[in-house]
């Protein structure tokens, strides 16, 4: 809130701080505050103090705890000689829940006139647009005491009675903009015996507005519940400084505060004639609030020893009475204004704060020795990244949603998505399913200025599993290359390497396997992908994209890219690794030529061979591929180069012919013909 | 020919040499086994006995005497050889370099480690949780109850089908811990976390952040400043200066933010805390009279762009190359 630096002055007898210095100290002890000019502070009141703070009242009293100094007491209306109201008017509140106190008060001798000058200045340099003298008032004393008031002019109502209430289905109000509210039974309204004739506490209605014909007001100042002026908030996203006030919730007793001032202000300035007393509908009165406090908590939890002298005066200059001192607990009693303060801890946070932040020494705690716990995802985490951008490729942190163009690209089904309920654009529709998504939206827009692209990211991926949102991490890498396959073959080196330094020794690759629970997401090449297998496990894919991708996202090299699961991938890593003893003995390789159909994978028959040969085949490496005119049409020769080695003595040539015999027989089996 | 003559064409003969095979020549010319030597070697064996001591003991000088010469030329020789090499080898040792193919990490996640790594040392452990979230666990635990103004300072982005939302801070992620640990404990939760507003150079409608917590017997705030303290020197040096002022946060009372300041900076907010509000430590079932502590929340981005001065909070989310090799 902008506050007047010379209105607040008026409080105070002695000269204020500079507008500079009195901003630090505001900082300091309560809100952040900036100097616009030598004339105006931008306040920043916290929602749990705007039920007093977003007066000058209020801020006054925050300004005289912090320097030690006393308010000065405003002026209010005292009892004149005019009796009660003339008119037998009524009020009429239809539930204490959504308005606790609500009161009224004629003024009569009203001449609609512009505000005096100095009124006008400070309503300007508070961010309020003078209107006429009456309206500014009443505007004036809600920036003064923090109470929102209300004027209407009585003679443009139908009947003798204000009614506070529920607005009934179709009904409607026009505002005093000429905008025109459909109403129903969420909304809380003032009414006449007719109509609505306000929304209450927040916007007053055309049908009895001010105007330079009225000659005399009557008065509203209410307390409605915080929720019902939120519903108006939600329901029409209307907001308005009177609003704004009532949704922080007000101390009751502000009402005649504020009708009193009014009244007093209206008579000593304008010669208006207010009535002696107001009608006023307060069934419970507010309770006064006590708190028990113990000097002793306060040091445990500051950590410092502050004098019991020092604590009662700060509880005092803020309003505070303390009923009971004993030495260890005190009753402390708290101001009608203070809704915020109910608990032991927020009177510490009353004394701490005015005592000073800066003021408490750093203090080292004295804990156990505990190590903290190895976070082991994260230590995983941080070990793949590191690998990855060892191997050229550059980390990138992208967006968690995607958009409706996106999610159609793929053909992710709608109803496999986890939806955004109130997206700010339409670039946040869906979380993202995969993060394929936006790495292909990446790598697109940097192919612009780079000429290599690899890119990877860890992060969070969500689907839609019924009424159950699904989350897990995710790693995906991608890169682009002139050539698809070279890529394919170059991103699968990537990953084993990334294997084999997390010491993940039985990855293998399959041919891809479309489960019947595979929905009709398009992402892979179908004739490009493999599955990334540990053991028994799948824990990801590796492919070219789909082509029908590739030529919708208009990026002309192959693109290439894999999917791990990153909890599987961690798991993995974590299983302990066992010490292999280191053979001295002699190794030794034999050469297999195995000729198969094209489409058996290279991985199938090493595995065939590793299996055939037993315990004491080492490794199993390929050595060449060949097709061509020594072998027969549709097939491939794969020449395999197999080690033998035993950990405790040298392989007798004929141990080692029998292996390989094995082997040979295995291979054949499958109906593959094979050449030693 | 006098041994002296031999003496002083020997000398001339390898002061000619420009070359070790040219030096060898020489060695072979007159110690070979086919040198000069041999003729007073010869001479030696038919020369009487008192002759052959005088002639062998004159022999033996020359013969080490030209041993010298030789390898001190050859020295030379060598050393000259040498220089050669490497005047032919010299080349220009500022021309550009071939580096290998390194990718970048993420800034942020190099910040992230950085903060992880500081709070590890001091006993913080490193926890995480999910970003879909319940109502319960982001707000009403949090002591943030349903229509409670308090629940606008978090925009929310709410998730179709249910009341499921995007985590709008890392807070419940404490929440979570603390149902499943006793106390004393000491975390720090890094994590995405989502806000539902427009965007622009400082704010986006996703954000990383670290909450901590600390919880104990004695835990105050004087503890706090100390934590603070040792973070602020590890992470930004020990220059930056450190303001706490007061705040409001439903879950924290007090509540207080700090603003760090580098030299010749302005203040910048980082951090929101406080000591953990009695109603929260009710709410995981922990007893307020027994257990304190307090709990803090920073923007991971906000304090990477402190500190290496980046102005625009998007570049972290564009994937931008140009942005990324940077660092």
């Amino acid at each position: 809130m902008k506050f007047s630096y010379s209105w607040l002055q008026s409080f105070f007898v002695k000269k204020l701080p500079s507008p500079g210095k009195l901003a630090e100290l505001l900082t300091e002890k309560i809100f952040e505050t900036e100097v616009l000019s030598k004339e105006i502070l931008e306040v920043d009141v916290l929602p749990n103090r705007a039920a007093e703070c977003l007066s000058y009242q209020g801020l006054a009293r925050e300004v005289g705890a912090i320097l030690g100094w006393k308010v000065k007491k405003l002026d209010f209306w005292r009892k004149g000689k005019r009796k009660k109201q003339e008119e037998n008017w009524k009020v009429e509140v239809e539930s204490g829940k959504d308005c606790p106190r609500y009161s009224l008060r004629f003024i009569e001798g009203i001449k609609i006139q512009p505000s005096l000058p100095w009124i006008k200045k400070r309503l300007e340099n508070s961010g309020l647009r003078p209107i006429n003298n009456v309206v500014d008032l009443a505007n004036y004393v809600m920036l003064e005491t923090g109470q929102p008031l209300h004027v209407f002019d009585p003679d443009k109502l139908e009947g003798r009675k204000i009614i506070v209430r529920r607005a009934k289905g179709g009904e409607r109000m026009t505002s005093l903009e000429g905008k025109t509210y459909p109403l129903d039974k969420e909304i809380l309204v003032v009414a006449d015996e007719k109509q609505p004739v306000a929304l209450a506490g927040i916007k007053g209605g055309k049908k009895a507005e001010i105007t330079s014909a009225t000659q005399r007001v009557v008065v509203e100042a209410a307390n409605f519940s915080r929720a019902s002026v939120r519903r108006v908030w939600k329901k029409f996203g209307l907001r308005t400084d009177a609003s704004w006030r009532f949704e922080n919730g007000l101390d009751l007793n502000l009402v005649k505060t504020a009708q009193d001032r009014l009244a007093y202000l209206m008579s000593s300035l304008y010669g208006a004639k207010p009535v002696a007393e107001i009608t006023d509908f307060y069934p419970v009165p507010a309770v006064r609030r006590t708190i028990s406090f113990s000097p002793e908590f306060l040091e445990k939890l500051v950590g410092i020893k502050i004098s019991q002298t020092q604590i009662s005066s700060i509880l005092q200059r803020l309003g505070f009475k303390i009923s009971k001192r004993g030495t260890k607990q005190w009753r402390v009693i708290v101001p009608s204004w203070r809704l915020d303060v109910t608990h032991q801890a927020d009177l510490i946070e009353e004394v701490v704060r005015i005592y000073g932040y800066d003021k408490i020494p750093a203090q080292t705690s004295i804990a156990n020795l505990i190590p903290p716990a190895r976070n082991w995802n994260r230590y995983w985490e941080r070990k793949i990244k590191t690998l990855l951008v060892r191997s050229g490729f550059n980390e990138v942190y992208n967006y968690s949603f995607i958009d409706e163009r996106q999610r159609k690209l793929f053909g992710y089904p709608s109803e496999k998505m986890v939806e955004v309920a109130n997206p700010v654009s339409k670039r946040q529709r869906y979380l993202r399913p995969h993060l394929l998504l936006n790495l292909l939206k990446a790598a697109g827009e940097n192919r612009k200025y780079h000429e290599e692209i690899k890119l990877f990211e860890i992060g969070e991926v969500f689907l839609q599993e019924k009424d159950q949102c699904l989350e897990r991490t995710s790693l995906a890498g991608i890169l682009l290359a002139p050539d698809g396959e070279k890529g394919f073959f170059q991103l699968k080196g990537a990953v084993e390497c990334l294997a084999e330094s997390l010491m993940i020794s039985d990855l293998w690759w399959d041919d891809y396997q479309a489960t019947p629970e595979d929905f009709s997401a398009q992402i892979w090449h179908p004739a490009r992908v493999a599955e990334i297998k540990v053991g028994d496990q799948e824990i990801g894919f590796l492919g070219e994209i789909h082509p029908l991708l590739e030529e919708e996202v208009k990026i002309p090299e192959a693109v290439i890219a894999f999917e791990i699961n990153f909890s599987d991938l961690a798991k993995l890593a974590s299983e302990e690794q066992e010490y292999r003893p280191i053979s001295s003995q002699p190794i030794a390789k034999r050469d297999l030529s195995v000729i198969v159909p094209l489409a058996t994978s290279v991985e199938k028959v090493i595995r065939k061979a590793h299996q055939a040969g037993g315990i004491l085949v080492r490794d199993v490496d390929l050595v060449e591929v060949y097709q061509g005119a020594s072998v027969a049409r549709g097939k491939k020769s794969l020449t395999l180069r197999i080690y033998f080695q035993a950990l405790d003595r040298t392989l007798k040539t004929a141990e080692i012919e029998r292996m390989q015999r094995k082997i040979i027989i295995s291979l054949r089996k499958n109906g593959w013909m094979v050449r030693s | 020919m006098t041994l002296e003559e031999l003496k002083k064409e020997a000398a001339q003969a390898i002061k000619k040499s420009q070359n070790l095979g040219q030096l060898r020549e020489v060695y072979q010319n007159y110690l070979g086994k086919k040198g000069e030597i041999l003729f007073f070697l010869t001479d030696l064996k038919k020369s009487s006995a008192v002759q052959r001591k005088e002639k062998g003991r004159r022999l033996n000088k020359f013969k080490h005497w030209l041993e010298e010469e030789l390898e001190g030329k050859e020295g030379k020789l060598k050393k000259q050889a040498y220089n050669q090499r490497i005047q032919q080898e010299k080349f220009d040792v500022t021309r550009p370099a071939q580096q290998p193919a390194l990718g970048h990490l993420h800034l942020l996640t190099n910040v992230q480690n950085q903060m992880e790594d500081i709070f590890q040392s001091l006993g913080f452990s490193v926890v995480e949780g999910p970003e879909i979230e319940d109502e319960y666990h982001n707000f009403d635990a949090l002591n943030i109850p349903p229509d409670h103004p308090a629940r606008d300072q978090w925009d929310t982005f709410w998730l179709k089908g249910g009341k499921k939302l995007l985590r709008t801070h890392t807070s419940p992620v404490q929440v979570r811990y603390m149902e499943k640990h006793h106390p004393p404990l000491r975390i720090i939760v890094p994590g995405r976390c989502f806000r539902h507003e427009a965007t622009d150079a400082a704010h986006d409608v996703q954000f990383n952040q670290l909450e901590g917590l600390m919880i104990g017997k004695e835990v105050s705030i004087a503890n706090f400043k100390a934590v603070m303290e040792q973070f602020s020197t590890a992470f930004l040096g020990p220059k930056i200066k450190a303001r706490m002022r007061p705040s409001y946060f439903p879950f924290t009372e007090p509540s207080f933010e700090i603003d760090f300041c580098l030299p010749g900076r302005k203040w910048t907010e980082v951090l929101g805390a406080g000591m953990i509000h009695p109603a929260v430590l009710k709410a995981v079932g922990y007893s307020p009279g027994e257990w304190q502590g307090f709990a803090f929340g920073m923007g991971l981005d906000r304090l990477a762009m402190l500190k290496y001065r980046v102005d625009d909070i998007r570049l972290f989310y564009h994937s931008d190359l140009r942005f990324i090799e940077q660092f």
